[in-house]
């Protein structure tokens, strides 16, 4: 099979997948402790991962941008410029690449290795659908857990930043918050709210195709592993950057361009 | 899930084919719809050429009165032997329309494409279009527009060196103007210093405030008609008085010409002429008897002559008396000691005045006046004492001629 025919089959597979998944929603029986199983599994257990990395990544911002600003006598402006990224920009993607590197690979290895036990074909045989019981609860967990993660890594990222300029720049919390406050629009959170609901189901939908598609044994399952994290991370980025320009255009908030 | 993935034709694909596509468009959509990526529109290409690029670079914004229209899409130098002092020139891509109208109906070819900065600090440069006028015509693809470079923040702080430099310049006499009036040297330092000329200028407006006050005052004697002026302005005696004796005089000479009084009859009656006609007459008769008299006269003159002669010669007593010095020193003598003589008689006479002395004393002290006053007084009393003493003497003689004898 050409490379080609193989990008097409598998964005259709995927395509199917994620149709199957939400028609399950509309019958029953639906899973929903599995939901909220998943839902603890996704979001709760990534929450020291996502705040210890959107701390540092604000520390580190206010660390490198704060004597550019100095130069230009804009030091004040911290806290808006660390904000501003944050919440637009890293926030989500760096919580969407921190959860498919930590739940992409989770879930990819799980189902590949029901698919490689022969689980998933015992399922169908006492009749329990692999795309409701499986894939469903997965993606609606990721669908609304990582929002509230972008909101974490959003808040200790900005404390992070706070942190640094304070302790290692000398400015007071009170000009850093002031300048949060005055760079922050309701169309910069908006945007970086709607951002990770589509990284959740890019991250979910593909991860659960990589599993389930898995053939070849136990090296099938580290295989596939890898390909989802590396395949989900990349498909995050690139939609990154056509929803930013979409968002920023749709919201009105040109401010970066 | 199919089952085996090595012979699947395209057709089993078609809904992976559909999604492709449909993520493709929705992409382009994106870019298309913020305008990034317009690959179908017409563009409209437009020239315009500068001296300098000056940071204009390929990308860069077209904006037609400030609103975003297209961009540069090149910027390629002229050739060396071009006529022109523009030096490069920018190939301008813009929409071809704008609010559903062609641009061409804003952008004539009265447009003038201007070189502009795109913020203070960087020197980035941008194009903006002015809009032209209906006299314009609409532009043709590759119309070379009327370029003019916006004053940059470079050539403004040149500007802006200059104007201080000659400000500083007028700074230092200005400066030392100052200082010399501060201190009080010149015209204007005293005049900022001193307050003599306030003073002065005080006392000037007081005295003639003053002086007002009196104008006024006489001003208003005047009016109400006090003193000579008053009078003059006001009192109609003086015309009335005027007038009365016009009236008068011209009474007199009416007199006069009717031959009224003396003076008329001088004027008039004839017997006064002829009584002088008669007068001279005579006078002429008796000025023929004074001619041998005058002859005498001169007879007399001649002696006289004579006698003068000698009198000079200093003959005689007369003549010594007109011509001896001697006579003349001794009265000049004479004189002076009367001179000392009555200086001596003023002393005495003013130390008699001012009742120096006895002389003095007896002029001005009223003392002795008064005791001789008194003592006159006195006499008087005495002497009508003595009176009734000898009347009654005379009448009763015995009582003082009584002589008694007593004895024991």
């Amino acid at each position: 099979m050409n490379p080609l025919k193989k990008f097409i089959y598998e964005l259709q597979e995927i395509t199917f997948l994620i149709f199957y998944a939400f028609s399950g929603l509309f019958s029953k029986p639906r899973y929903l402790s599995e939901s909220v199983k998943q839902m603890d599994l996704i979001g709760v257990g990534s929450l020291p991962i996502i705040i210890l990395t959107g701390f540092f990544t604000g520390g580190v911002l206010t660390l490198q941008s704060y004597p550019t600003l100095e130069y230009y006598g804009g030091q004040s402006q911290t806290g808006q410029l660390v904000a501003f990224t944050l919440i637009r920009e890293l926030g989500p993607v760096l919580s969407a690449l921190m959860v498919s590197g930590r739940i992409g690979s989770a879930i990819s290895a799980e189902l590949g290795s029901m698919v490689v036990s022969q689980q998933i074909d015992a399922m169908r045989a006492l009749g329990t659908d692999p795309y409701k019981k499986l894939v469903a609860p997965r993606i609606i967990a990721l669908i609304l857990m990582l929002p509230l993660l972008t909101v974490a890594a959003d808040v200790f990222g900005i404390l992070g930043g706070g942190v640094v300029a304070n302790n290692l720049f000398g400015l007071d919390y009170n000009v850093f918050l002031t300048s949060v406050r005055n760079g922050i629009t309701v169309e910069d959170i908006i945007g970086g709210v709607i951002k990770p609901l589509a990284f959740g189901l890019i991250i979910g939908s593909i991860s659960c195709y990589k599993g389930l598609s898995t053939t070849g044994g136990t090296v099938g399952v580290g295989r596939s592993t890898t390909n989802a994290v590396v395949l989900s991370s990349i498909v995050v980025i690139i939609i990154d950057f056509f929803l930013s320009r979409g968002l920023q255009h749709i919201l009105d908030a040109q401010t970066i361009s | 899930m199919p089952k085996s993935q090595k012979n699947i034709g395209f057709s089993q694909l078609r809904v992976g084919i559909f999604v492709l596509f449909g993520l493709a468009v929705l992409g382009f959509l994106i870019l298309n719809s913020t305008g990034d990526f317009n690959p179908f529109a017409e563009r409209l290409k437009l020239r315009a050429r500068f001296t300098s690029a000056d940071g204009l670079r390929e990308g860069a914004e077209v904006q037609l009165a400030g609103v975003n229209i297209g961009k540069v899409t090149q910027i390629r130098l002229l050739p060396p032997d071009n006529p022109e002092d523009a030096k490069i020139e920018a190939i301008l891509s813009v929409d071809t329309t704008l609010d559903g109208k062609a641009i061409t109906q804003r952008i004539r070819t009265d447009s003038t494409a201007q070189l502009i900065a795109t913020s203070v600090l960087a020197n980035d440069k941008m194009i903006n279009i002015t809009p032209g006028t209906p006299e314009g015509s609409a532009v043709s693809t590759n119309h070379v527009l009327d370029s003019s470079a916006a004053i940059s923040i470079n050539q403004l702080t040149q500007t802006g060196n200059d104007l201080l430099q000659q400000i500083n310049k007028l700074a230092v006499p200005t400066n030392e103007i100052l200082n010399k009036a501060n201190q009080g040297d010149g015209t204007l330092g005293q005049f900022i210093n001193n307050d003599d000329v306030y003073k002065n200028l005080d006392a000037t407006l007081g005295e003639a405030k003053l002086s007002m006050v009196k104008v006024q005052t006489l001003i208003d004697k005047v009016k109400a008609g006090e003193g000579t002026a008053g009078k003059l302005l006001n009192d109609p005696e003086l015309y009335n008085s005027i007038n009365k004796s016009v009236a008068t005089l011209e009474k007199i000479s009416k007199d006069l010409q009717s031959g009224k009084g003396t003076a008329g009859k001088f004027l008039t009656d004839e017997a006064l002429y002829n009584d002088a006609q008669a007068t001279i007459k005579d006078v002429r008769e008796s000025m023929k008897d004074i001619k041998p008299a005058i002859k005498r006269l001169n007879q007399i003159s001649s002696d006289f002559e004579t006698i003068t002669k000698e009198l000079n010669e200093g003959k005689g007593t007369a003549g010594k008396f007109l011509k001896d010095e001697k006579l003349y020193e001794e009265a000049r003598t004479a004189l002076t000691k009367l001179n000392t003589l009555t200086t001596k008689v003023d002393t005495v006479l003013n130390d008699a005045q001012s009742g120096k002395g006895t002389f003095g004393k007896l002029l001005t002290d009223e003392t002795l006046y008064n005791n001789l006053n008194q003592t006159m007084s006195n006499v008087n009393q005495l002497s009508s004492e003595s009176t009734k003493l000898i009347y009654d003497f005379r009448q009763n003689p015995r009582k003082y001629l009584t002589i008694k004898f007593k004895l024991f």
